[in-house]
């Protein structure tokens, strides 16, 4: 093999322990959290205080299966099944308007079986993206990548589970997050420079002008993020209370369980916002130190994208990463008001069964191309 | 960049300099987003704290838990928590209205002493204020008038009542050491309150106020959870007959310091236990009864706390002495036990021995003397005879038997361990000495409860203050009976110890400790000090009552009286039978 597999040097096996720790450390952090911010919802619902907790749990360990099952498989063998992937997202994102969709919270985003077994098709989505994606790269060929022509079709590819996301379940933050995650795969993968400044600053403007000259409801949510003390509206209160949960926890906290925010101020904690709830319970200190925890996530990716023994495990992994990233930078944007909100949930630590899922199906292929690393 | 040859294409350098320009692009978000942390901590941190709290005062408040009370064995309160209220204004409701205001401060004026003047400018001045402080711990009664003039009219807007506990002890000095006091925040260190923090303290309640989905206010409240009672085993008549008589004691003779432990020597219960320092529970950082207000006005913040932590502190656990002759009977016991001395043995004193160099003299040349004449007349010279027969390893096996140098367990923070020689370290001149209870450290509680296994038939109980764990409605939630540790020697030797010692009251050094209408038994002790270069002694009894069936173990130390023949025990045995002279009828003990 050429050099390509070199830079780190391990005597057996390549296995990520220090991902898998990464992610055991974050899970099991985020249930802390999710019981601490959750309890109280549940109770005013009249829930078990350890309604969420448990539901949560559930999910984790399914994931947790599922994360073994893709590590130990050969992750190779995902490549015949790509394309597949790609249609069945698709399809499933139409489910949603067929009987068989759920509407939560005034937003039909859901597609299952009764309450209990749902999940949203978005979220597996993303996945296929990424699949797809890097088997499309893997293909091409370094030509037909530095051709306008090659990355503007597979952006295309991508923009249309985009596109269907935000219209047909009307989930515009899925959506932005596919579109980034399709963009800086296709920015590693492409040795063209230029095309990617240009579509970033046409991407950048399109979101501007879809903002500005969209309708009074996104409108609302600009004035809500650039006056949020003064804004009357729903989306303000809650900008608001995060702020103030953050704020009010100074350096180190108010202690694991003692925020106050939580208590029906800061509404749905457990979803979105629990970074603020770690904020006020953990502290400055706590929030640094679990974007530290992310950043150290990232780095591993990039480390095993580097090492991986071909281009699609490269690309696979690059995918992870960039939906890992995306999703955090734009939550913790989010919660500390530094661009407008956007419904972006916090990975591994926020509520969600299917976001859990998936992120652990995503964990056991980067661990699965690391465990395939072969040492020079 | 490399040149590949077929169109499929390897994760390259390009390829990784892309990634690595992702990576750092993504890091620098997140340092970014990491400065927006900072910014909302530290600039608007203040500020939204306030907010929290602000918004926090209409919707949701704290409902304090009651702190569990402690009582005595029969149930007298030592330690409760009394509901108290602090009168709150909310100069924004009071304003709200116009009617609203005036009926108010004069109904505020004529149930509560506060000046007229002073409050309308102190709401002026607040105005947009929900949350003024007015009037703290107010009484239950001081606040009934109000509440039923806020009854009749509802004009009378703005005010309410925050509920609180306070720390209260209906006995302020008695058993200070032993129970302790709460700092504030229900939170406590010393004595009983300290040991059993936790326990005694529940978890607090709340009450939140928020908006429904129909933007109307609901409340739901929390209970709080109110904390465990503790029952001790003080009795709260026998401590205030040893308390008294130490202040007699303290009174007539000076002493650096006195100080008994009363023990049930069947299950470990401590009945009494006190020293001469004690302090108001109620106020424990006022020194004025200890020093003058020179003084005082004198120390640095530290000297202070210093002074108080001296004064907090229980003798009877925490601090270490020589214990002298008392220590004689466990020396003799475990003797017996090893079989190296009878019942029928006898020793020749010749007022002394030289050993190891040293010349170690007993109080007079006692000739020929049995087993049971040694605890009678306190023979240095036969014990430190047996003592050589024992040789160190069986020596400090048995002080380990009988647990000293160990912490005993009881259940009071700040427990010392006493300080015993290890076989390897000792000489035979140390193996004499200590076997006369000189030159070897013990807390009274170690020595009590040794004494207490060696007269009732060989069981070593860990000494314990509290018998049973309580919840608001009296209830047990636990029981703490006794707790057997060891064995430390056989019936035998008990009953040869106890009768030996009967006869060290009736005729040998123990006379002064002799009760009117009682068998007594007990030992004697005079230890010289040895971190003094003037001959200054401990004097200290060590007894039980009564000899055939033994209920109480009175354990009694004199540090330093003042008086001319201050290596008298009779000082301490003295004041041992006046404190059994009254206590032993209590506690209805019959011959």
């Amino acid at each position: 093999m050429s050099k390509t597999n070199g830079k780190l040097k391990k005597k057996q096996s390549n296995f990520d322990y220090s991902l898998l720790f990464l992610i055991l450390f974050l899970l099991c952090f985020g249930l802390v959290m999710l019981y601490s911010t959750s309890s109280y919802d549940a109770m005013l619902s009249g829930l078990p205080a350890d309604y969420y907790l448990k539901k949560q749990i559930f999910a984790t360990c399914i994931g947790l299966g599922v994360m073994a099952f893709a590590a130990a498989v050969d992750y190779r063998l995902w490549q015949r099944f790509a394309l597949i992937a790609y249609f069945v997202a698709i399809v499933l994102i139409f489910l949603v308007l067929t009987p068989l969709g759920i509407e939560r919270n005034g937003a039909r985003r859901w597609i299952g079986i009764g309450e209990s077994l749902s999940f949203q098709p978005a979220e597996f989505a993303k996945l296929a993206v990424i699949v797809f994606l890097a088997m499309i790269v893997s293909k091409m060929g370094k030509e037909a990548l530095s051709t306008f022509r090659g990355v503007a079709t597979l952006l295309v590819l991508a923009s249309v589970i985009a596109g269907l996301i935000a219209v047909v379940t009307d989930n515009l933050s899925s959506a932005i997050i596919i579109l980034g995650i399709a963009f800086l795969m296709l920015f590693v993968a492409s040795p063209k420079s230029r095309y990617f400044i240009i579509m970033g600053v046409v991407g950048v403007m399109a979101i501007a002008a879809f903002i500005l000259l969209g309708d009074s409801f996104r409108m609302g949510r600009i004035e809500v993020w650039l006056h949020p003390e003064e804004s009357p509206l729903e989306g303000a209160y809650q900008v608001l209370q995060g702020l103030y949960a953050i704020g009010s926890g100074g350096l180190t906290g108010k202690g694991l369980g003692n925020s106050v925010q939580k208590l029906g101020f800061v509404p749905e904690a457990q979803n979105d916002y629990i970074f603020t709830i770690i904020c006020e319970e953990l502290g400055m200190f706590g929030g640094i130190c679990v974007i530290l925890l992310f950043a150290c996530m990232i780095w591993r990716f990039m480390v095993i994208a580097n090492n991986a023994p071909d281009l699609f495990g490269s690309m696979l992994v690059v995918g992870i990463m960039a939906h890992i990233a995306i999703q955090v930078v734009l939550n913790i944007a989010v919660v500390t008001n530094s661009i407008p909100n956007t419904g972006v949930t916090l990975p591994f630590i926020s509520y969600g069964g299917t976001s859990i899922l998936f992120l652990l199906a995503e964990m056991g292929l980067a661990l699965s191309v690391s465990l395939r690393i072969r040492s020079k | 960049m490399e040149k590949k040859r077929a169109k499929k294409i390897q994760f390259n350098k390009s390829m990784k300099l892309r990634a690595a320009i992702v990576f750092v692009g993504v890091i620098l978000l997140l340092v970014l987003l990491n400065i927006r942390l900072y910014y909302l901590n530290q600039v608007k941190g203040d500020d939204y704290s306030i907010r929290v709290l602000n918004q926090q005062q209409y919707s949701s408040t704290i409902l304090p838990f009651k702190r569990g009370d402690i009582t005595d064995a029969n149930g007298n309160l030592l330690a409760t928590s009394v509901k108290v209220y602090n009168l709150i204004l909310d100069p924004y409701i009071m304003y709200s209205d116009e009617d609203y205001l005036e009926p108010t401060v004069a109904t505020l004026v004529q149930c509560f002493e506060l000046d007229e003047t002073e409050l309308r400018t102190t709401l002026e001045s607040r105005k947009e204020s929900r949350y003024v402080v007015s009037i703290k711990k107010l009484s239950y009664d001081a606040i009934k008038e109000f509440l039923a003039m806020q009854d009749e009219n509802d004009n009378i807007k703005g005010v309410w009542f925050e509920e609180e506990y306070e720390r209260k002890y209906p006995y302020s000095t008695l058993a200070s050491d032993v129970i302790g006091f709460v700092y504030s925040g229900n939170y406590a260190e010393w004595g009983l309150e300290g040991s059993y923090n936790d326990v005694l303290n529940g978890t607090d309640g709340r009450k939140y106020g928020y908006m429904n989905q129909d933007n109307v206010q609901e409340s739901v409240t929390i209970a709080p959870t109110n904390g465990y009672n503790l029952v001790t085993t003080i009795d709260l008549n026998i401590q205030t007959i040893v308390e008294k008589h130490i202040a007699d004691w303290v009174e007539q003779y000076n002493p650096l310091n006195v100080a008994v432990v009363i023990q049930n020597p069947n299950n470990g219960e401590i009945l009494a236990m006190a020293s001469k320092t004690n302090y108001d529970l109620n106020n424990p950082r006022d020194l004025s009864g200890y020093y003058t207000e020179e003084e005082i006005a004198a120390m640095s913040a530290e000297e202070q706390l210093t002074a108080l932590n001296e004064i907090w502190r229980n003798f009877c656990v925490s601090d270490i002495y020589e214990p002298g002759s008392t220590a004689k009977p466990l020396t003799v016991a475990s003797a017996l036990e090893e079989g190296l001395v009878t019942e029928n043995s006898t020793f020749t004193c010749d007022r002394g021995e030289k050993i190891g160099g040293w010349t170690i003299r007993c109080t007079k040349e006692h000739g020929l003397i049995t087993l049971a004449e040694l605890l009678m007349y306190s023979c240095n010279d036969a014990t430190m005879a047996i003592a050589a027969r024992e040789g160190k390893d069986i020596f400090t096996d048995y002080q380990t038997r009988f647990n000293l140098g160990l912490k005993t367990g009881i259940d009071l923070p700040g427990e010392g361990s006493g300080l015993t020689y290890s076989a390897n370290d000792m000489d035979s001149t140390t193996l004499a000495t200590n076997s006369f209870g000189q030159n070897f450290n013990v807390t009274m509680v170690q020595m009590t409860s040794a004494f207490s296994s060696v007269i009732n038939g060989g069981n070593y109980y860990e000494p314990h203050l509290v018998k049973q764990i309580t919840n608001e409605n009296g209830n047990t939630v636990t029981s703490i009976d006794q707790t057997l540790v060891k064995k430390t020697v056989t019936e035998e030797t008990s009953r040869f110890i106890k009768a030996a010692l009967a006869r060290t009251v009736i005729d040998g050094t123990g006379k002064a400790a002799a009760v009117d209408g009682y068998t007594v038994g007990g030992k004697t002790g005079t230890a010289q000090k040895s971190d003094k270069t003037e001959a200054v002694y401990i004097l200290s009894f060590l007894g039980f009552a009564p000899v055939d069936d033994p209920q109480v173990v009175c354990y009694v130390i004199v540090d330093e009286p003042d008086v001319e023949n201050n290596d008298s025990s009779s000082y301490a045995s003295r004041l041992w039978s006046n404190i059994m002279t009254e206590v032993l009828p209590y506690m209805n003990i019959l011959e």
